[in-house]
């Protein structure tokens, strides 16, 4: 019981240090932004300190006194500005819109209370809940990962997602299913919540309206959501990058190491966040090459959750079946890609599933499409897309039987970038030329 | 007008943490699949060590098999290879248990419509 509140008490004061920070960045946000965002990054934050416990082996009890005199420290060294900010920060009358927010969340709710699986989906089961099972055990975690290549699946993967559940396992002092249930009861309201107030916060709240009812009817995203995979973490942070990006290119700020922070953490959720990590980290560095200052922060904030990423696949992670040894199709690289019936093959199961698991995306497109088709020619879609060829050349030298490959996880891929590619849609349609053009950033 | 209005958000505050608590007590009193094995197998996961490899002989040869007993045993390693020095021979229950001759039956569980045994190879 002790150890629970002395936990709970770490967490509130590492989120409440965020939440200063967030605040003090996404200058053009406002408090539910702040809010939501500050406690994405607190649950990338427990994961990353709970990796050394499964580099060393030691225990539970040990990270938690490192972080209360961590936290200690930094209580005692902003005191003053604490107790300053305190109430107006906390405190807020409930608007106008809280009643058909409120309605918003309870029809997710509902849809939580009828179709969530207690275990989640098998994905959730043989890989998110295994690992994080495995990663409850850091005194025997090497022992287990080096013993299970070969025997468990998918051992490369990152563990941002299994990292957080044993964190919470243990503050609880247990193994319970509840978590990764609420984790994802959580994502499936937050999300549509961050993307809301995101548009709101541009001053487009029409459209935020419209995400919000497209969320709450899209059964294919509560489907995924409620799964416990990591795919909706995933998008979250995702969704979260583009948020600060629009932010920081809006209000021309410079403070862009909580932005690399943020897009290297989609790395450790999963190696799909790998590849939008790279590719954003590309367009990033083309489009402000010039910018020294903006870089050298942006790429200090990326350095340290790839790391952590870098330790783990040195470490524990053996070879991606993508590029082990055991692909046959890098050894014949070039029938493969010669191959035409490969290339369209996946075209088709990248059209299908767009027209039959996510129509409400094809449906604002087209009307963007029409309504104002330069808004396409932005960054932010730039990096959609080429995040979506990345998974298309994937999928081309994929050692798997291609038909299932797609069938199995394409419909997930798109929702990685679904929830910012609904933010951008229809932020466009609001948009002026002027706040999509880039001013510092 | 506004009084209505404040009643809603308060309803509809308290009815999402109701559907929420019936939820998770829902869930707590449906016994699940992977509840009935973590239950059932009990007795066969005490006489396993943790971090130890056991092997899996499947005669039904379900795929979902090893997975599901991954999750149920873990932090137990559960491999597909047959001939590691521990073994779980999953059998129906018509089936009469064949050890391979090299192997001793240590426990035996029945879970739903299968029999697992732990066996240990002979020294």
């Amino acid at each position: 019981m002790l150890l629970l509140i002395v936990v709970l008490l770490n967490l509130f004061a590492m989120w409440y240090g965020i939440y200063q920070l967030v605040k003090k960045i996404m200058t053009g946000n406002k408090r539910p932004v702040w809010i939501i965002a500050s406690g994405m990054l607190l649950f990338v934050l427990i994961s990353i300190c709970y990796y050394p416990l499964l580099l060393t082996g030691k225990s539970f009890e040990g990270l938690i006194a490192c972080l209360t005199i961590v936290n200690s420290i930094w209580i005692y060294l902003v005191k003053k500005h604490l107790f300053y900010t305190w109430p107006q920060n906390l405190y807020s009358k409930p608007g106008r819109s809280t009643t058909i927010l409120l309605i918003g969340v309870a029809i997710l709710t509902v849809y939580f209370v009828f179709h969530a699986d207690k275990y989640g989906s098998w994905d959730a089961i043989a890989i998110w809940n295994l690992h994080a099972k495995l990663a409850y055990y850091p005194g025997i975690f090497q022992t287990l990962y080096k013993s299970g290549e070969g025997a468990y699946s998918h051992l490369d993967y990152p563990l941002m997602l299994p990292s957080a559940i044993a964190f919470l396992w243990h503050t609880i002092g247990k193994l319970s299913t509840e978590v990764p249930l609420m984790i994802s009861y959580m994502l499936l309201v937050t999300l549509p919540l961050l993307v809301y107030y995101a548009l709101k916060d541009v001053g487009a709240p029409l459209s935020a309206y419209l995400s919000l009812l497209i969320f709450v009817i899209d059964g294919n995203f509560k489907m995924i959501a409620v799964s416990q995979c990591a795919d909706t973490v995933l998008s979250a942070l995702i969704l979260l990058t583009f948020i600060q990006y629009h932010d920081l290119k809006s209000s021309g700020a410079d403070q862009t190491w909580l932005l690399g922070f943020t897009s290297a953490a989609c790395g450790w959720v999963k190696n799909d966040g790998l590849l939008f990590c790279l590719v954003f980290t590309a367009f990033f560095m083309i489009t402000n090459y010039k910018k020294g200052k903006v870089l050298y922060r942006y790429l200090a904030g990326l350095a340290f959750p790839l790391l952590v990423v870098i330790s783990f696949k040195v470490h524990f992670a053996p070879a991606n079946d993508l590029i082990s040894a055991s692909n046959g199709q890098l050894t014949s690289l070039a029938s493969v890609l010669t191959d035409t019936s490969r290339y369209l093959l996946i075209l088709k199961y990248f059209i299908s599933t767009i027209i039959t698991n996510y129509p409400y995306a094809l449906l604002v497109s087209c009307a963007l499409l029409i309504h104002r088709r330069r808004a396409f020619l932005t960054t932010p879609f730039a990096v959609i897309g080429v995040t979506m060829a990345g998974f298309f050349a994937i999928y081309l030298i994929s050692p798997h039987d291609l038909n299932w490959h797609l069938y199995t996880s394409l419909y997930r891929v798109y929702q990685q970038v679904y929830p910012s590619l609904i933010f951008f849609l229809l932020l466009s349609f609001d948009a002026s030329d002027g706040k999509l053009n880039a001013s510092k950033v | 007008m506004s009084l209505i209005s404040s009643y809603t958000k308060y309803i509809l505050s308290g009815l999402i943490v109701l559907m929420i608590g019936y939820k998770i007590w829902k869930l707590n009193r449906i016994d699940f699949n992977l509840d009935i094995w973590t239950k059932e197998l009990q007795p066969i996961k005490q006489n396993m060590l943790d971090g130890s490899e056991v092997g899996v002989y499947d005669s039904i040869k379900n795929p979902a098999r090893i997975p599901q007993l991954q999750y149920v045993l873990a932090p137990v390693i559960i491999s597909d290879r047959t001939t590691a020095d521990s073994l779980l021979f999953i059998r129906p229950m018509a089936q009469a248990l064949d050890l391979k001759g090299n192997y001793t039956l240590i426990k035996e569980v029945t879970v739903q419509d299968v029999i697992i045994s732990l066996a240990v190879k002979k020294k």
